[in-house]
């Protein structure tokens, strides 16, 4: 499969896409629009298709010179191992719903990423949004006609439609020689759903990037210069990996020209439901959620054999990670009673004539799952430790801050500068893991604070420099939910969760070699998910596990990885990993 | 086969005409205040009878902007009938009827049946062509000229009735070799606009801008 990439390789690999290399690539595969002369020749190409692996891409390979064949192979095995590298993307993006604030900010990061704040960008956007254009008229009349169905569209005095005409109307003045085509009204109108609260400016420095930098702008040039070229590779895949439905289309002459225009030019904006060009990305994630769920109805948990899609979904979004009490079924005080029972019990094990604990009078005859008295124990844990970091920094008074701007007083601009990299990097990471932890992340510092951070690096001048550099160290809280994938038989019918509450700071210095994050577990409960108790009884782990071994090897893995930020991965290794150390 | 002929129709005109309200209204008999935009071409069939014969009728929606057109005049060829349509409350959409007849004109030939509909006619208080005006410029052109409303579905059957029986009596008129199919005739396919094979430049819509420019 991933050698059907080969095609789209050269475009990728190009980014900004030469035009002279795209035009003779496009002259190339136009010529071959029409279709091969004879069955044989065919068949011939779809059997070399299925030989992917060995021969590169049959009808395609044989109209192009082997030099241009060597130039794609390498285009492609240059993009896998970039992709490689960049393991958050290929392996969470995809596999996650990001939720709504989330998925707005990695869809921003991801567009954006490096691009700095341009000073004087919107003052630049409200100019081409306000100056008329020959366009207005056809861009009036397609605003109500985009994605009707959605409420944010609906209204034609709505912020909607408002926010759509303006981005529209700015891209057709500043792209001339785009201008407006239909089928663009599609996709920022996306753009915009999925970043409802941006300012409109971001949104149109997003839709500049995702036609320059993500190579979509010459899918809307006049004649549509790289629409027949996809759509071409489209039928070659078709071709390869659907021969049967190939032929079929093939007998009535239908090509992807006649269905799949419209996927490319609105990146299915057009054709799905919103929730589906959204979710896209999360298919996967709803695939194994469900596949698991389904594996337990049939180990007759009580559960069902047969759900439908949507009633797995439901229940999963229910009784899965996204589970929680109302809030305040387990207060502070019960978690400190419960401490103290724990405490209580050790005590009593300690001694010889220890016994169980005496069962109390059933004080509270309402009882919860266990699993959710510990999901809420760690929920309170971690609002608790926030509320403390955001008065920390008052209690504590600028003193703290003047300490540490003298022990940064010594050091040399070049220090300096490696502080203010480690900085910037640091807050890049910060902003990823919010968005790929978006139920999980738990910042331990102000909104503010971190804004000042930001406008700090901005900033030119020794006084920034130095103040980015006396930041106090950045902390977050993950507050992870992990299901044990063990079956209950495997775990003496008990199906366990893992609540883990993740401390962690990021040294001044990180992510330079050397200094890998610090990681604390706050807090650890695995829980039998089926288990149920009274809000008077101890919540006691059902299993435990070395904490000390796991975060010596989280460390040693963060430090293979540096100087890439390596929160992520590691994490994502710990929630894979922590039912392997559990005694 | 289950009917007498088959014709392929092309719907054009400006963008919100309503082509794709009128092919909604004929092939569902459904209105919707929230179609959206249409994005290259899409196709319907539809049969209905004519003076005692079953007439299959396939029929093209294209977009009406006219950056497009590179897109959608592969469609038109092997059309046997052309239907264009404009908005009554759009004097501009009116005045680009010679244009988009030019258009057509390059594609197909002289004996390619057409029909002009002036859509919207439920919106009486809007309107910006008179109905003598639109009579008058078909007149001019020598093709037949209808009043529609998609939304209370006026007239719409029967601009298709029209523009069918006309396709019939010409088929009729050109003989027994009409029956063999649709004109473009010869393939095997249910679609057949483009006859790439046939003639210079006829690589498709898409084809044809590669190497062109």
């Amino acid at each position: 499969m991933p050698h059907s990439w080969t095609l789209g390789g050269e475009d990728y690999q190009v980014g900004g896409s030469s035009s002279s290399t795209s035009g003779r690539r496009q002259a190339a595969c136009s010529g071959l629009l029409r279709r091969p002369e004879s069955d044989e020749t065919l068949r011939d190409s779809t059997q070399s298709w299925n030989r992917l692996p060995q021969t590169a891409t049959g009808s395609l390979a044989s109209s192009l010179t082997l030099a241009e064949l060597q130039e794609c192979l390498r285009a492609s095995s240059q993009w896998h191992s970039r992709l490689r590298r960049c393991s958050l993307l290929e392996s969470e993006l995809w596999k996650r719903d990001l939720g709504h604030r989330g998925r707005g900010i990695a869809w921003r990061a991801v567009l954006l990423e490096g691009l700095g704040h341009q000073a004087g960008a919107s003052h630049e956007y409200e100019t081409f949004c306000q100056t008329p254009c020959p366009y207005d008229a056809v861009i009036r009349r397609d605003l109500g006609r985009t994605l009707p169905h959605e409420e944010l569209f609906k209204d034609p005095q709505g912020k909607g439609q408002t926010a759509l005409f303006r981005i529209l109307r700015a891209l057709a003045v500043h792209l001339w020689d785009i201008g407006y085509v239909q089928s663009l009204n599609f996709v920022i109108a996306t753009l915009i759903a999925v970043l409802p609260d941006e300012d409109e400016a971001v949104v149109f420095r997003c839709a500049q990037a995702l036609l320059y930098r993500h190579s979509l702008a010459d899918f809307y040039k006049p004649r549509f210069p790289k629409l027949g070229v996809t759509v071409w590779q489209f039928d070659r895949i078709v071709e390869a990996f659907l021969p049967d439905v190939y032929t079929a289309l093939e007998v009535h002459g239908i090509t992807a020209e006649y269905y799949a225009m419209q996927w490319f030019l609105t990146l299915f904006a057009c054709d799905l439901p919103q929730s589906d060009v959204f979710n896209m990305a999360c298919m996967q994630s709803e695939k194994k959620h469900v596949s698991r769920w389904k594996d337990q109805g049939k180990k007759g948990q009580g559960g069902p054999n047969k759900l439908s899609h949507k009633e797995l979904l439901a229940k999963w979004t229910r009784d899965g990670s996204k589970f929680g009490p109302p809030k305040k079924v387990w207060t502070s005080a019960d978690r400190d009673r419960n401490r103290q029972s724990c405490g209580r019990f050790k005590e009593d094990e300690a001694r010889p004539d220890a016994g169980v604990i005496e069962e109390e009078d059933e004080t509270n005859d309402m009882l919860f799952k266990a699993s959710d008295l510990a999901h809420a124990r760690m929920a309170e844990l971690a609002e608790e430790m926030q509320i403390q970091a955001l008065q920390g920094p008052d209690d504590a008074g600028d003193g703290g801050e003047a300490d540490d701007v003298d022990t940064c007083a010594g050091a040399s601009p070049e220090e300096l500068q490696t502080l203010v990299d480690c900085r910037r990097s640091q807050l890049e990471e910060l902003e990823m893991l919010e968005a790929m932890f978006p139920d999980e992340f738990r910042p331990l510092y102000a909104s503010t604070g971190v804004d000042e951070l930001r406008a700090s690096l901005e900033a030119k001048g020794a006084e920034a420099l130095r103040s980015v550099a006396a930041h106090p160290p950045l902390e977050l809280l993950l507050q992870m939910t992990v299901p044990d994938e063990r079956s209950p038989d495997e775990t003496g019918g008990k199906q366990l969760i893992a609540f883990i509450l993740l401390h962690i700071v990021f040294p001044p210095m990180y992510p330079t070699p050397g200094t890998p994050p610090e990681f604390h577990f706050e807090d650890v409960m695995i829980a039998d998910a089926n288990d149920e108790i009274g809000l008077d009884k101890v919540l006691w782990p059902e299993v435990n596990f070395d904490v000390n071994l796991l975060i010596t090897e989280m460390q040693q893995m963060a430090a293979d990885i540096q100087p890439d930020p390596c929160v992520h991965a590691v994490v994502s290794w710990m929630s894979e990993n922590v039912f392997s150390h559990a005694q | 086969r289950d009917y007498d002929h088959l014709f392929k129709l092309v719907l054009i005109g400006d963008s919100g005409a309503g082509k794709s309200c009128l092919l909604l209204r004929f092939a569902d008999d459904a209105f919707t205040e929230s179609y959206i935009t249409t994005i290259g071409v899409d196709f319907r069939f539809k049969t209905i009878p004519v003076d005692k014969k079953t007439i299959k009728l396939q029929i093209w929606d294209t977009a009406g902007q006219e950056r497009f057109r590179t897109i959608t005049s592969a469609y038109y060829r092997g059309a046997d009938g052309i239907i264009l349509v404009y908005d009554i409350c759009d004097r501009e959409s009116f005045a680009h009827v010679d244009e988009w007849l030019n258009e057509v004109n390059r594609y197909v030939n002289e004996s390619t049946c057409k029909i002009l509909i002036g859509n919207k006619c439920d919106m009486e208080s809007e309107r910006q062509v008179s109905t003598e005006e639109a009579k008058k410029k078909a007149d001019d052109l020598g093709i037949a000229y209808i009043e529609c409303s998609a939304k209370e579905a006026t007239n719409v059957e029967q601009a298709f009735q029209m523009m069918s029986a006309e396709l019939i009596e010409k088929r009729q008129k050109q003989g027994a070799g009409g029956r063999s199919g649709p004109s473009a005739g010869g393939g095997v396919g249910l679609l057949q606009p483009k006859n790439r094979e046939a003639g210079k430049g006829s690589c498709g819509g898409l084809g044809s801008c590669g190497g062109g420019d």
